[in-house]
């Protein structure tokens, strides 16, 4: 069974950056899948796999993680500038982004406005050694998510 | 000068390229099999030349940038378990310094393996960091020499900046490169 997590923006609004990927962090090692809305900082982004690396150890192999969220090449100067007022006084909660942890979930693939996820099938694996069959391969199945 | 990018792209080719044509050797070694490069890797004071424009920078390798290494992915690629427990740990450290490093880069040559979809996170979180931090960068897509290879479908992906195709390894396009790289310096 796949558990989603859904995180609001407003949750993890008011933490500081170490904080907001440490909850983050913690749930996806719990075995469940983040659903966050919005997406973090470009520089959250790159903390978050800092501080995955440092947690890689034998039961967490790390994370796989994709945003997804609206283009806005083509928004006039005005929207634009507005969107990106209101992104610094509220935060970033345009689109949504998934963290996996990369036991169970293979690969997330993004094709500008849809997330395949792949994940690896615990069930088929359990399957394999129960029957005495250790070299069971891993499967996926695919899961879509259509954006806009 | 950075050189950024996620696993097996080809950075230390280019590297070893760019240190050739320079400095007359290479910068470190290579392999088909992922985190070859585990450790940040400098060489100070290349020169380059291209149309009468000439600087001179010191050119820095970074590990590979990944958000998960799984030991056994190096044991399925015939390393012992012990090789491959010893690289995952080294690798995961060479990640970490990988990501340090962008504190003190002034340029990124951020390579792509121009044979893979070009919109994985690691490589949006890679650009979106030198976006935020207002760094200069080049895409390279890397392998133009393989039938795959599609150079459109990065520019697709990251129309706001420059990016020229080359087969490091083969050394084609390397020009091209060179003058996109003065082109991307001269914009800051």
């Amino acid at each position: 069974m796949l558990t989603l997590q859904f995180v609001p923006y407003a949750d993890i609004e008011h933490l500081g950056s170490d904080e907001r990927i440490e909850r983050l962090l913690n749930i996806v090692k719990g075995k469940r899948i983040v659903l966050m809305q919005g997406r973090l900082h470009p520089e959250e982004e790159a903390l978050l796999i800092r501080q995955t690396m440092e947690q890689v150890q034998k039961e967490f192999i790390g994370i796989e993680i994709c945003t997804i969220f609206p283009q806005e090449r083509n928004l006039q100067f005005f929207n634009k500038m507005r969107k990106e007022m209101v992104k610094f006084l509220v935060g970033n909660r345009d689109g949504i982004t998934l963290i996996g942890p990369a036991s169970v979930v293979k690969e997330i693939r993004r094709d500008p406005n849809r997330l395949n996820m792949f994940t690896i099938t615990p069930r088929i694996e359990a399957l394999g050694k129960k029957n005495g069959n250790g070299s069971a391969r891993k499967s996926t199945h695919k899961k879509s998510r259509r954006g806009r | 000068m950075g050189i950024y990018g996620p696993p097996n792209a080809g950075k230390t080719t280019l590297a070893n390229k760019i240190c050739m044509d320079w400095l007359g050797e290479k910068m470190g070694r290579v392999s088909k099999i992922p985190h070859e490069t585990r450790e940040v890797q400098v060489k100070e004071s290349i020169n380059i030349k291209s149309n009468e424009k000439e600087m001179t920078f010191n050119l820095i390798d970074t590990p590979g940038i990944a958000t998960k290494i799984d030991y056994e992915d190096f044991v399925k690629m015939n390393m012992s378990a012990r090789a491959a427990k010893q690289r995952a740990k080294e690798a995961t450290k060479g990640v970490i310094d990988a990501i340090k490093w962008l504190d003190d880069v002034d340029c990124v040559v951020v390579v792509l393996d121009s044979t893979e979809n070009p919109f994985s996170q690691v490589n949006i979180t890679i650009i979106g960091n030198l976006a935020a931090r207002d760094i200069p960068v080049l895409i390279v897509g890397n392998k133009t020499d393989l039938k795959k290879s599609n150079i459109r479908k990065i520019e697709n992906a990251f129309p706001q900046y420059d990016v020229v195709g080359v087969s490091a390894e083969k050394g084609h396009n390397m020009e091209e490169f060179y003058e996109s790289l003065f082109r991307v310096i001269k914009k800051r």
